[in-house]
């Protein structure tokens, strides 16, 4: 009887014979050639960015293979994705030919992370040659490294998707290996240098200092060895020419989408049940899908379908061949609902072939064909869901861009389906992807059209509690329109310990401008007073952070105010990259599109009946410039309301002013309510309190003192407010019974007055 | 009897069928809300804002019905997420009008009319309730309302008129009783 399990986690590679029919292009032996001249250094740090279809994964694995494995050099290989993690040993055991790695008879390869079917750290061996290892496994348990690295003096560390590599984890590894290695060649894989916080303010600079330019290595200068952009591989015709193309479905999804919906869709790019649910089973929608596939077949050619989920490649599948059309899926190992059989990786590869042979000419899948298949006769991919995510659109599209010199086709048919109703979501669109020199950069009129979605999604709640009578938002509505747009926001990305990436924008008000530009300011003295080293911080220790800050910067009235849950992604961000986010002005913003106080003010200037107002408001509605004004009211009442608001104050401005009190209520003084309380009925007289505490402290040299050990901080930051007589023994909330001490102070003295201590 | 008071929808059918603008709409509701406050709807007496809100949002909604109807569920689903309760009475569009008629005829009256008076024949006032000719029951209705509302009923904004007598082209003039 067997007594072990065959698993693909760990296993020893022989050397296929022959080499490999899979040819390098031209800028995958340029990218290999760059990086034979850097490693001649005996240690390096550098980016290697091949965009998604460029062969990143593959041009790694082949060079690796042939100057670490082939040299019997180890391969310390780090991603933050399972799927990567899965894909680069792939890689590796499918191009080990004896061409690449002839000195060797073979060699052992292990993949580690949290997932059942992979390795634990545990399972490391000293004999293991490619440790291909989950960022988070590694980064918790460093020390498990020690041995495999043992009499080690010189190690390949790659890092996939490295534009993450900012992240503390990547940064503490690489400490790590660095300080356990003499020589450390460090190669960063990215799809492209992203547009994001942490790359602009050079943080990925001073990770990767090294580079090949001109066939020269340069060290602490340009940290890349090899770029080339998608646009230029169109160019080459090593992918082809995208042509683009939309189809209307005519389906209104507008009722599916909540404002939390529109917020998960825009920060996780997961669309809401309920509306895949009939994206699904809406058979009108998969009718016209398939019927412009056949309408057009002969254009269109062998074509990828891209489906939003198991069920609905099958019902698609079933859809095309009923047509007439031979068609057939792949999707990841599951039971196939409909005929009860439970797919295999068998089943996909004999599809696989059958569509590579041209016996079938449709391909449907999930989103299993982003990566790593090889399907060169691909003319057309259908995108069926609409995504944000600019890497799974570049993905998708990748699929059919394989050019006539690589052995596809000259050009590609890019076809999405679109759907009305969720036009207030920043989908990613094939457009933009090709869009401008860079790879990735969107028009101002995008750019204009993102930054105003991302406001309206966070616009929605005001909006909706403005016209509900049970919030009263009658502070917020004293501010006119125009200031409660906000001025800018900090945008950026940071990753949650499962691996996925959260999307997040603070908006930032002329009332909260100053706060948050104090509170970046003050992150690295905050972390260091914390004590924080963890990438992810606890709940608690956010909720005791955030509580720091806010009575530190956020006091005194701000309308419109801060939100909590703002101050707690800053933090998150800032544990993982130790870096503030990145502010983008508004500025450029034509905001004039969406003044209602203008608006209003026309309304009633021109005298307008109602009648006429609505026509005139209608017409702002459906005809604004790029449907700016949808974009950021989403819901017509939303915007008449705002109107109203602003009319209101022209013609009744007194509705506005404070009511007269015509009832004396009982009184609670302040001196009895904690600082906190007094902040959230009166925030300028918690303010002036606070303030008034600290001045006491202040020493000579500007800085302040804790009154009980003595010590000086240069800011606020490190510093509590604290009751000399705690509230519970009857000590008053009173300047004279106020002192500053610092935390740990003020945490060691808890309730006790100091003449109990 | 609060059938009697003013709903905004209602105050919203008069404003639209008198082609008013903002600035007289606005003025007319806080002179409503201060002379008048007893007939307003209940929920509005103590709220002019909220008064004035309403109001507004039903002009909105006479003059985008279609729009406004097909939104409600997308709205509903906007309040859910941020644990907000569908305020039922101010999405409640079905109200029934009641004595239109004659809540018109005050305003028209009191706050519309510069002369502050309003000259209807009987036979419109009749026509404008569904009927053609008096009965008793029509006649009593007619009283009840010039009573609820304190309107007079006029030869020449003086002389008392006596609706039961009078011929049906007769112009009445209707004037507010002084409270």
């Amino acid at each position: 009887m067997k007594t072990y399990i065959e698993t693909k986690a760990n296993g020893i590679v022989s050397p296929k014979s022959g080499s490999s029919q899979r040819a390098l292009y031209d800028h995958q032996k340029r990218a290999i050639a760059n990086l034979d001249i850097i490693n001649r250094n005996s240690s390096y740090s550098t980016l290697i960015v091949l965009p998604t279809g460029g062969g990143k994964t593959y041009t790694a694995a082949v060079w690796l293979l042939r100057n670490a494995i082939d040299r019997k050099k180890k391969i310390l290989w780090i991603a933050h994705r399972q799927t990567l993690l899965d894909q680069a040993a792939e890689t590796f055991q499918s191009y080990a030919y004896s061409e690449v790695i002839p000195s060797i008879s073979s060699f052992r390869y292990r993949v580690i992370s949290g997932a059942p079917e992979h390795d634990r750290t545990i399972d490391i061996d000293k004999k293991d040659d490619l440790l291909i290892i989950s960022k988070d496994s590694i980064g918790r348990n460093l020390g498990a490294l020690d041995k495999w690295l043992e009499g080690e003096k010189e190690i390949f560390f790659i890092i996939d998707e490295a534009h993450h590599s900012t992240a503390k984890t990547y940064r503490k590894v690489i400490d790590y290996v660095k300080g356990k290695v003499s020589n450390v060649k460090l190669i960063g894989l990215t799809a492209t240098p992203f547009r994001t916080a942490e790359s602009e303010q050079g943080l990925l600079a001073k990770i990767y200092t090294d580079g090949v330019e001109n066939g020269v290595f340069i060290h602490n200068d340009k940290g890349i060895t090899y770029q080339i952009s998608l646009k230029e591989l169109i160019n080459r015709q090593i992918l082809s020419q995208p042509i683009i193309e939309s189809y209307n479905t005519g389906e209104d999804y507008a009722r599916f989408i909540g404002a939390k919906d529109l917020e998960m869709i825009q920060r996780l790019d997961i669309l809401p049940e309920d509306l895949a649910d009939d994206m699904v089973n809406n058979a009108a929608r998969n009718k016209f899908i398939v019927e412009k596939y056949v309408q057009n077949k002969k254009k269109y050619g062998q074509t990828i379908v891209f489906a939003l989920n198991v069920v609905h490649a099958i019902a698609l599948c079933s859809l095309f061949n009923h047509y007439g059309i031979k068609a057939g899926y792949v999707v990841s190992s599951v039971k196939d609902v409909t005929t009860g059989v439970t797919r295999s990786r068998e089943d996909n590869v004999k599809v696989f072939q059958e569509y590579r042979e041209g016996k079938i000419q449709v391909l449907v899948n999930v989103n299993i064909l982003t990566e790593g298949v090889d399907l060169p006769k691909t003319q057309s991919v259908f995108l069926t869901r609409p995504t944000v995510s600019k890497i799974l659109m570049t993905q998708m599209i990748g699929r059919a861009l394989r050019g006539e010199k690589a052995g596809g086709t000259k050009s590609a048919y890019i076809v999405s389906f679109i759907d009305d109703g969720l036009d207030k979501i920043s989908w990613s669109n094939p457009e933009t992807i090709f869009e401008g020199n860079n790879d990735f950069a969107d028009t101002n009129s995008e750019y204009e059209k993102r930054d105003i979605r991302l406001i309206a999604i966070l616009k929605i709640e005001e909006f909706a509690k403005m016209l509900n009578d049970s919030v009263d938002t009658r502070e917020l509505e004293k501010i006119p329109f125009t200031q409660r747009i906000p001025i800018g926001m900090y945008a950026f990305t940071y990753l949650e310990e499962n691996g996925m990436d959260i999307s997040y924008q603070v908006m930032v008000y002329n009332s909260t401008k100053e706060a948050y530009e104090q509170l970046m300011d003050n992150l690295p003295a905050l972390f260091k007073e914390y004590g924080n080293d963890e990438e992810y911080l606890s709940a608690n220790k956010l909720s005791e952070m955030a509580e720091q800050c806010r009575s530190t910067f956020f006091l005194g009235e701000m309308i419109p105010p801060y939100d909590e849950k703002d101050i707690i992604n800053i933090l998150k961000y800032y544990a993982q990259y130790e870096a503030a986010p990145t502010f983008y002005t508004f500025d450029d913003l034509d905001k004039s599109k969406i003044d209602v106080c203008a608006i209003a003010k026309q309304i009633v200037d021109q005298k307008m009946d109602s009648t006429i107002q609505a026509e005139y408001i209608r017409r702002l509605w459906n005809d604004g410039d790029n449907n700016i004004v949808r974009l950021f009211f989403g819901r017509i009442k939303y915007f008449y309301d705002q109107i109203d608001k602003e009319v209101l104050r022209i013609t009744a401005p007194y509705i506005y002013e404070d009511d007269e009190d015509n009832v004396v209520y009982g009184r609670r003084q302040f001196e009895n309510m904690s600082l906190y309380e007094i902040g959230r009925v009166n925030p300028d007289y918690e303010k002036a309190l606070r303030n008034a505490a600290f001045d006491k402290a202040k020493t000579a040299d500007g800085q302040y003192a804790c009154a009980s050990c003595g010590n000086k901080y240069p800011n606020r930051i490190m510093l509590q407010v604290d009751h000399i007589v705690p509230m519970n023994r009857g000590g008053k909330t009173k300047i004279d019974n106020l002192q500053i001490l610092c935390r740990r102070c003020n945490g060691e003295k808890g309730d006790k007055p100091e003449d109990m201590q | 009897m609060t059938d009697y008071l003013y709903t905004p929808l209602e105050l919203a059918i008069i404003i639209r069928y008198h082609k008013m603008n903002a600035a007289d709409y606005t003025e007319m509701l806080h002179n409503i809300f201060r002379y008048d406050n007893a007939r307003l709807a209940p929920g509005y007496q103590h709220d002019e804002r909220k008064l004035m809100l309403d109001v507004m949002d039903k002009l909105n909604y006479l003059s985008d019905r279609r729009r406004y109807e097909s939104e409600q569920e997308e709205i509903a689903r906007d309040m859910a997420d941020f644990g907000l309760s569908v305020d039922t009475a101010k999405s409640e569009v079905q109200y029934t009008c009641s004595h239109l008629v004659f809540k018109d005829l005050r305003l028209r009256i009191t706050y519309i009319n510069i002369n502050r008076y309003a000259k209807i024949k009987l036979r419109t006032l009749l026509n404008q309730l569904g009927y053609k000719r008096r009965s008793s029951r029509i006649m009593e209705y007619i009283f009840e309302c010039l009573w609820v509302y304190g309107i007079l009923a006029t030869y020449d904004g003086v002389k008392y008129c006596d609706l039961e007598s009078i011929h049906l082209d007769e112009t009445i003039v209707f004037k507010v009783v002084t409270e």
